[in-house]
């Protein structure tokens, strides 16, 4: 066989280097429902209670004001209101009691001074899936000690979000442990949320989009050595198959992106003789005959990133990270899976990534060499780790191509939006305020953080090259700004664009795991469309 | 103060332009004087068939320069794109064509228009100059007031050279500029006079910023102070306090941060606007950092990217608030009282300084282990923060020179704007779209409290990672009253411009917008 289908076996068939074979992925599975089952009679393994500072008052006699703390509270003979005491409970956010008693074990967990957004009830849902694996719970209820104020549909969001806070909390990615427990929790009952197919369907969404965001969450977690370009590939083509009938997918090889002129991403994959690049085009579109508004997705897809001859040197450069440089390409990847499922009849969305390795080797780009993108534009690659940019311009270019009316692309860019925005909040550049307003609600309303930065036309004056259209790092600070002007030179004016730097939130230092952002906001904003 | 300073500088007097400005009904090509120029955009530059201008005032200067005109800005390239202009040198005078980009509706656009007549006035030693625009078609009596004022300020903005620290220099020679074609009479003359007061405080804000450490001292950042309150003695108090005094109001994080400074003490600035009419007046503060120098302390800025040798921009922020007081005590609003707060020091290395890990105790009681002594900024804040709510205002702004990585965040012209309160916000954005300064709003992430905290007092002073700025805009919510509406400008960006070695007087004009609208 040839030497290039040799290497694609030896990526898929899993004989990769370093000989690592993943486990089977071990997403959870849950039975969730909602319930109108009073709490107090509710039986299972552990009963988690959402509380707010205001639900805590107590009366004179020290005794709780909220009527279901105060029942709960009587059935177990003071238990509850002794502990809380103990406890300094105060149903401030990440405060929580566990308790453990005869009949069962019993959660409280703060909400905060008031519980409005998705953010309180995705941790209480976090909250109770900690509880429930720290004690092998297999049933389990979550409830909200007061329910005061809640519309119908905020009760039906705030039931999907602590839904979706159980299905991500519970989740553990073992797929590279040579030993591992299961999560032991099989049932969710959401009570006093309200009952009915609109709860229901609702639920039934939220879970949809966590199987979108663990996918986004294996992707990032595997290793380059793990999640090559053709890996990718391989699992764009298993979302297309298992939802045949409504994504297509079109993988083009290097020869193919050739012939498209994609000049820019294929000097970045250049050096990665031992991975070469994969171009991933999938298609949704249900077959029904609505009018449906054309949508892309552009995630930046670098399954690992040295830097190239600019190679990330030094402490500070993360390098040992840079398998997340992909959680672009994972989002969207993610988002597809999701819509699979979903099947919104009203979209047609174009899912992209130009996937590649950013390496070293005689074959790579070097620093200063001039590369054409697909549209004809020359950049001088001033700094070979700017190289993200450089398979988004092709990317955006093809994007454009497809006749899409708005695109969104995701990319962890660079170091300058995380010491802009820290580690937990995306920026998002777009000349347009109303898409700027669009992605700004989903992202509120799935509870992921993001922040509108400037594109400020005048830095544009830094990327002008000497003996090029323009050079591909900007000088100066100001850097994830530049990096957005430069991705619009390869938009067309005509489409609607947003760009998503993602670089701080795809991973948590702290869970030392991948997050899977942006896979909700994506689904989210499609689904508004 | 007397003049004596290390080094033996003595700068010359300031030399602030004195130019006439009125607003004029002369048709253009009527105009006598030595340079006219004239704002175009893109549109303005269409030709027709023959070549000729279709805009009726370019077509008429045209046929009287015999088509120079028209052949000047075919053969330069002149399509009206901003940052483009074309200069003609004719028998009776000089021409500037100014490109104003595809439609002029911004102050830039127009303050750009000014700066590019007062270089082409300064080239040819103009003494009496004239601008207009090509067309005022779709602008309302409203934007012609506003064009024109924008106009005045680019021109009188364009031609201030600071030139207190050469040992020679050649004078500006521009006198009088004529606006023509956007109107005449008071509300115009107003509105000019309005933008001359303010160009007067943005002057001041950038001698402030220029004068190095050796001649700007804490001392003489007080004087300067003093002057201003001497100046508007009517309508301005002043109140000074040393360091003995700051110590009985117990002013620990600021007077830790100036306790390396020896040689030049810290001085409590304290300047009050108030008309003495009798209506009810918005009780407003605007606070700013004043470091005189920031060498870092014992955290010294060390390596080629610290720009220690540009630390003389560290009072920027104090700069913008003098230079705001200033322009307000000319203007005379009745119904605003605005507080001027400013705890000026130096950030300095001596045997009496900080140490890292120390902890302080700023006025309103609270703990802060100093992890870096170079984030001095927010512990002299700190305490000016605490002292400004306690004069009772409703609203504070504070401008500090904060963060490198606010830098990071929005480049080098765009300051980060932090506040809690979303009204605040829209306001300050507001009065900086009508003042043309750049500003962006950026979030208070609350979860990056975490970061902040100390294992043995009530806060650090540095976040340990990434989203500086943020981190540092939390730090200073600890010091403001909840009941006080707060927003924080991060200023590290815009108050300097690399590219012309010189302070920009960046803040001072959003300041008076915004203190004019409440």
């Amino acid at each position: 066989c040839s030497k290039r289908s040799k290497r694609i076996v030896h990526c898929i068939a899993g004989d990769t280097l370093g000989l690592t074979r993943p486990n089977e992925s071990d997403a959870p599975k849950i039975s969730i429902g909602a319930k109108d089952t009073a709490v107090v009679q509710w039986q299972g393994d552990l009963l988690a209670i959402g509380a707010t500072e205001n639900d805590m008052a107590r009366d004179e006699n020290s005794k709780f004001k909220n009527p279901l703390l105060q029942q709960l509270d009587s059935e177990l003979n003071g238990l509850l209101s002794a502990a809380s005491s103990e406890e300094d409970f105060s149903g401030k956010s990440g405060q929580s009691v566990n308790l453990r008693f005869p009949g069962g074990r019993i959660s409280l967990v703060g909400l905060g001074s008031s519980a409005s957004s998705p953010t309180s009830y995705h941790s209480l849902g976090q909250a109770a899936a900690a509880a429930a694996r720290s004690s092998q719970a297999r049933n389990i209820a979550v409830a909200l000690a007061s329910t005061d104020g809640l519309s119908a549909e905020s009760k039906i969001n705030s039931a999907s979000a602590i839904a979706t806070g159980v299905v991500l909390g519970s989740f553990e990615d073992n797929r590279f442990r040579s030993e591992s427990k299961k999560s032991t929790l099989e049932s969710l009952d959401i009570l006093g949320l309200g009952t009915g197919p609109e709860i229901e369907r609702k639920i039934k969404y939220a879970e949809h989009v966590c199987a979108g965001v663990i996918l986004g969450r294996e992707l990032v977690n595997a290793p380059a050595n793990i999640v090559t370009p053709a890996v990718l590939a391989e699992e764009a083509k298993k979302i297309a198959s298992t939802y045949s009938d409504v994504i297509s997918v079109n993988i083009l090889d290097a020869e193919q992106c050739k012939e498209l002129k994609m000049g820019a991403y294929l000097a970045v994959a250049a050096a990665a003789t031992e991975n070469p690049p994969y171009f991933i085009h999938l298609c949704f579109k249900t077959p029904t005959k609505e009018r449906k508004t054309k949508l892309a997705l552009v995630g930046k897809g670098l399954t690992f990133d040295s830097g190239g001859y600019n190679l990330k040197v030094g402490a500070g450069s993360r390098i040992e990270l840079m398998k997340n440089d992909m959680g672009g390409a994972a989002a969207v990847l993610g988002a597809a899976k999701a819509l699979g499922e979903i099947r919104p009849s009203r979209v047609e969305v174009h899912f992209i990534v130009a996937a590649c390795e950013n390496m070293i080797s005689a074959e790579g780009m070097r620093p200063g060499d001039i590369v054409t993108a697909s549209n004809g534009k020359t950049i001088e690659v001033n700094n070979t780790d700017a190289e993200g940019r450089l398979t988004l311009a092709d990317a955006l270019i093809y994007a454009c191509n497809q006749g899409v009316e708005k695109i969104i692309d995701l990319a962890t860019l660079t170091g300058a939006i995380m010491v802009a925005l820290g580690p937990s909040v995306a920026g998002a550049f777009t000349p347009n305020d109303g898409l700027a307003n669009e992605v700004v609600a989903a992202a509120e309303a799935s509870g992921e953080k993001l922040w509108r930065m400037p594109m400020e036309e005048s830095y544009w004056e830094s990327m002008k090259s000497g003996v090029a259209d323009m050079i591909n790092l900007g000088p100066g600070n100001g850097g994830a700004i530049t990096g957005a002007l430069f991705l619009k030179q390869f938009v067309d004016e005509k489409v609607q664009w947003l760009h998503l730097d993602v670089a701080g939130p795809v991973w948590s230092d702290e869970k030392k795991n991948a997050t899977g952002y942006g896979v909700s906001t994506l689904v989210e904003w499609v689904l508004r469309n």
